[in-house]
């Protein structure tokens, strides 16, 4: 900043009057107005979201809720006794050995209810018994018929004559 | 504290405030005077200097340290006090010399005017100037600025502002002799 001294002897060329002025303020100012002078700073406003945002947020919201609630029906329907069920630990059971361990009367009674569940005359002896019967019947019937019989029979049904 | 230290602990978060009223108690009577010598009123004064300070606070941050904070303070008061004139010309919607005339009653009205004495005949001539010259004027007489410095604030040649400034205080010592 220039000294006044500069200025005045500027002024001395131009406007001599004006140099030998006060410069000190002549304007009437509030009592004590520097002293209790301060700055009125506004307020940090709070960011603004709007509505459309509000909503945006929202609709995430819900659908975080809806993959939540989907994933964890998810894990309970499909973390079942299936999943658990141990192949292995079944695989190394000595059937025989466990057998033996039970009594006649608890196989008599395994039996009978295994017959009970399935339907009497349906167990798998009686069937066998029942292909046996059949095959015995079917060749005894086949014994009867001729030689020339089966051959044209054979014949008829392959094209074929000479068999022999 | 040097005005280098003040924009340096603005610009950390722990010592802003402190910088910043050490910034407003340092420059607030300057920046008062600069004002209130274009606008006569008290109220009108306050308010732009309270503004003034307001766009300091947010814009102090970014503060390029290649100008001096003096010289940018002022122009930031002379940019703020010159919108204010300009709104005030729109809002009372009268031309320049019937504000000039507006303004000098209003000096009269100040309860300490007393017509005799050379500083109140020197505040009615400035009130004469055009918002340029009376700016002029007043950064080099009661600033005491250098013609660069004033160059720096007004956007305007040191030549054009000397010439400026010999031509308002002619003027103004014009009007006190006559009056």
């Amino acid at each position: 900043m220039n000294n006044r001294k500069n200025i005045n002897e500027e002024l001395e060329t131009i406007a001599p009057l004006l140099k030998d002025i006060s410069r000190q303020p002549v304007q009437t100012v509030p009592e004590g107005y520097f002293e209790q002078f301060s700055v009125q700073l506004p307020k940090t406003a709070a960011p603004v979201m709007s509505m459309s945002q509000v909503r945006k947020w929202m609709g995430y919201a819900a659908a975080a809720l809806v993959a939540g609630i989907l994933v964890t029906a998810g894990f309970i329907f499909t973390d079942s006794d299936v999943q658990r069920f141990n192949y292995e630990q079944y695989s190394r059971i000595d059937v025989t050995a466990e057998m033996n361990k039970l009594s006649d009367d608890e196989l008599q009674s395994y039996l009978a209810t295994a017959t009970v569940l399935s339907g009497a005359g349906h167990t798998s002896s009686a069937v066998s018994e029942e292909i046996n019967e059949t095959i015995t019947a079917e060749t005894a019937s086949l014994n009867q018929v001729s030689d020339e019989a089966l051959e044209q029979f054979i014949s008829e049904h392959t094209g074929n004559s000479n068999l022999k | 504290m040097e005005d280098v230290e003040i924009v340096a602990a603005f610009k950390k978060a722990a010592t802003k405030e402190r910088a910043f009223t050490f910034l407003v108690k340092k420059y607030q009577e300057k920046l008062y005077w600069h004002i209130r010598r274009l606008l006569p009123a008290h109220e009108d004064a306050n308010d732009v200097l309270q503004n003034i300070f307001i766009k300091v606070w947010n814009g102090l941050e970014s503060f390029r340290e290649d100008s001096r904070l003096y010289t940018w303070l002022y122009r930031i008061a002379t940019n703020e006090s010159l919108s204010f004139l300009e709104q005030q010309k729109k809002k009372a919607a009268v031309d320049f010399d019937q504000l000039g005339e507006t303004y000098s009653n209003s000096v009269r009205a100040d309860e300490n005017f007393d017509a005799n004495r050379l500083e109140w005949k020197l505040q009615l001539a400035i009130r004469q100037l055009p918002d340029k010259q009376k700016l002029v004027f007043n950064l080099r007489y009661f600033d005491e600025m250098s013609y660069d410095e004033m160059s720096s604030i007004l956007d305007t040649s040191a030549g054009a502002l000397k010439a400026s400034y010999h031509h308002a205080a002619k003027k103004i010592e014009e009007f006190i002799k006559n009056h």
